[in-house]
């Protein structure tokens, strides 16, 4: 359902980033330090960070607030620049690596329909259809919302158009940034069923960044705990899916999460 | 983004009845006005709109007004299209740096504060009778009022919307097509309607010093040989071209352009 193009938002004249040919859709995090000046002089975010995302996994970085996460997401992401380091992914055999983004509040253009806001995505696509968009909002329960202005739906519609127009360019690595700290809960955990069969169904790798342990725990199949300017934890969640929050299984994880998160300071 | 509505919620809205109605009502009491200030001054010196009609129905009927209507339209679009590049420039300037606030900001306080009519002097003893002086009196006094509205539709952009563009690797003429211009539409918008309002005025005051045709020359002309009904007709037929090439190009394009707003709101400002 697809579309074959792929948008060359990773180039290869970003300085850290370069292509390999196998495993497509992993993530190398090699040595990453980022030191910010500002007016007291210099502040280290982080230092010499290093970390592996396996292909068609689900990793989620938690983290405080000021810990650094977003601006190891911006890095990945290649809005930022590290310091010193690298970040290395894995491409397809055209050699190309797609990187889908959805932040924190769904960024629409409100005077374009949600069809429109796909379509604009695809610039660089010969073979983009209206039928490309209507598939990718079908997927996310939006079927009788194509010609419908942001302003006509609610939050949760919204970043669900958020959610589809970074699928709909068909990237191996899917970089959400707090996707649902916006939404009331109610919806949260509707995106939050909705997201993980979509990615059991498509099979992205998908690297996300939360405050929320819980949501953490619910989503993802590992957890990298920033803080302090390092990984200081590194915890796989092998909770069978679907995940009941409200199970003993999941409370236990939960817990032992929690502590391992306060270990720090 | 300045597409928010100030409008007061539905309960209250609609007491004040259907918007065509408030509309008549208030160019009924306007009118009204009017022929009151004519009844209690001098009867016969001042004229009231029947008189204006009727003055109007003859200058329309000679046929003179069309080439002064014209050379009017003509030097108020010049010195609006001069304005709006001009401040539009100064504007973005603003918009986007620092540097072009602190630039600017000089310029535009001490633009806004010299007169209109002050310009049209000026220019007048600079360039003389005949097209460049009121062009340029026009354009040099409406350019501020630009420049700030197209400061305030700049610096309304959402940062946000420009990442994501880049996030998808968005090329810069999609960036600007897409995602600017309809962004600060509504600022151009205001920035013509007011550009164009203010144009007129100071078009037809500079034509006064600077001109021996247009509405304002036509129009204090009359007035110096005591046809104040001529002159007011003057005045009037303006007025109502003006209001056609509001409700004829401006409202509908509009309309199209803001068709997202989820409420919609039209009006004047």
């Amino acid at each position: 359902m697809a579309s074959e193009v792929r948008q060359s938002e990773q180039t290869d004249d970003t300085a850290g980033v370069t292509h390999g040919t196998s495993a497509a859709g992993a993530i190398h995090v090699r040595n990453l330090t980022k030191v910010f000046d500002t007016d007291e002089g210099t502040e280290t975010v982080f230092e010499d960070v290093s970390f592996d995302i396996e292909p068609g996994s689900f990793v989620t970085l938690i983290g405080r607030s000021g810990s650094g996460k977003s601006t190891m997401l911006n890095i990945i992401s290649g809005v930022l620049e590290p310091t010193e380091g690298r970040v290395e992914f894995e491409a397809t055999q055209d050699g190309d690596v797609t990187l889908g983004h959805v932040f924190q509040s769904p960024r629409l253009l409100p005077w374009n329909t949600c069809v429109e806001n796909i379509e604009y995505v695809h610039e660089a696509n010969p073979d983009y259809t209206r039928e490309l968009a209507e598939e990718y909002l079908d997927l996310v329960g939006l079927s009788n919302h194509y010609d419908k202005y942001p302003s006509q739906l609610s939050g949760g519609q919204r970043q669900r158009v958020g959610i589809t127009r970074a699928l709909s360019i068909d990237p191996e690595i899917l970089v959400m940034d707090e996707p649902f700290s916006n939404l009331d809960e109610i919806t949260a955990e509707s995106l939050r069923e909705e997201l993980i069969e979509i990615w059991q169904k498509l099979g992205k790798t998908v690297f996300f960044v939360t405050h929320d342990i819980t949501e953490a725990i619910e989503l993802s199949d590992r957890i990298l705990m920033l803080g302090n300017g390092e990984i200081f934890d590194d915890m796989s969640i092998d909770l069978d899916r679907p995940r009941d929050v409200d199970s003993e299984e999941f409370l236990k994880v939960r817990q032992d999460a929690i502590n391992r998160f306060h270990a720090i300071k | 983004m300045s597409t928010r509505t100030r409008s007061l919620p539905t309960p209250l809205r609609s007491t004040l009845g259907d918007k065509w109605a408030a509309a008549l009502i208030s160019v009924v009491l306007g009118l009204a006005a009017w022929w009151l200030v004519t009844v209690i001054f001098p009867r016969g010196l001042f004229p009231g709109p029947i008189e204006t009609v009727n003055a109007s129905v003859e200058l329309l009927a000679s046929g003179i007004v069309w080439t002064h209507m014209e050379a009017t339209f003509f030097r108020t679009f010049l010195g609006f299209i001069g304005a709006f590049f001009v401040g539009g420039a100064l504007g973005v300037a603003m918009g986007i740096n620092n540097f072009g606030e602190h630039f600017s900001t000089p310029i535009i306080i001490i633009a806004l504060s010299v007169p209109g009519i002050a310009w049209a002097a000026i220019t007048t003893i600079i360039f003389g009778f005949g097209v460049v002086a009121p062009v340029v009196a026009t354009a040099v006094t409406v350019f501020p009022y630009i420049s700030l509205r197209i400061w305030k539709g700049v610096e309304d952009i959402d940062p946000t919307l420009i990442r994501m563009s880049r996030s998808f690797g968005i090329s810069k003429t999609r960036l600007l097509r897409r995602m600017i211009l309809p962004s600060i539409a509504p600022a151009l918008f205001t920035a013509v309607r007011f550009g164009l309002a203010i144009s007129w005025k100071i078009e037809t005051q500079a034509e006064i010093f600077a001109s021996n045709s247009g509405v304002g020359y036509r129009a204090i002309e009359a007035f110096s040989r005591y046809q104040y009904d001529t002159a007011m007709a003057w005045a009037a037929v303006f007025v109502v071209i003006v209001f056609l090439l509001e409700m004829a190009v401006l409202r509908p394009l509009e309309r199209k352009v803001f068709a997202y707003r989820k409420e919609a709101d039209f009006g004047v400002l």
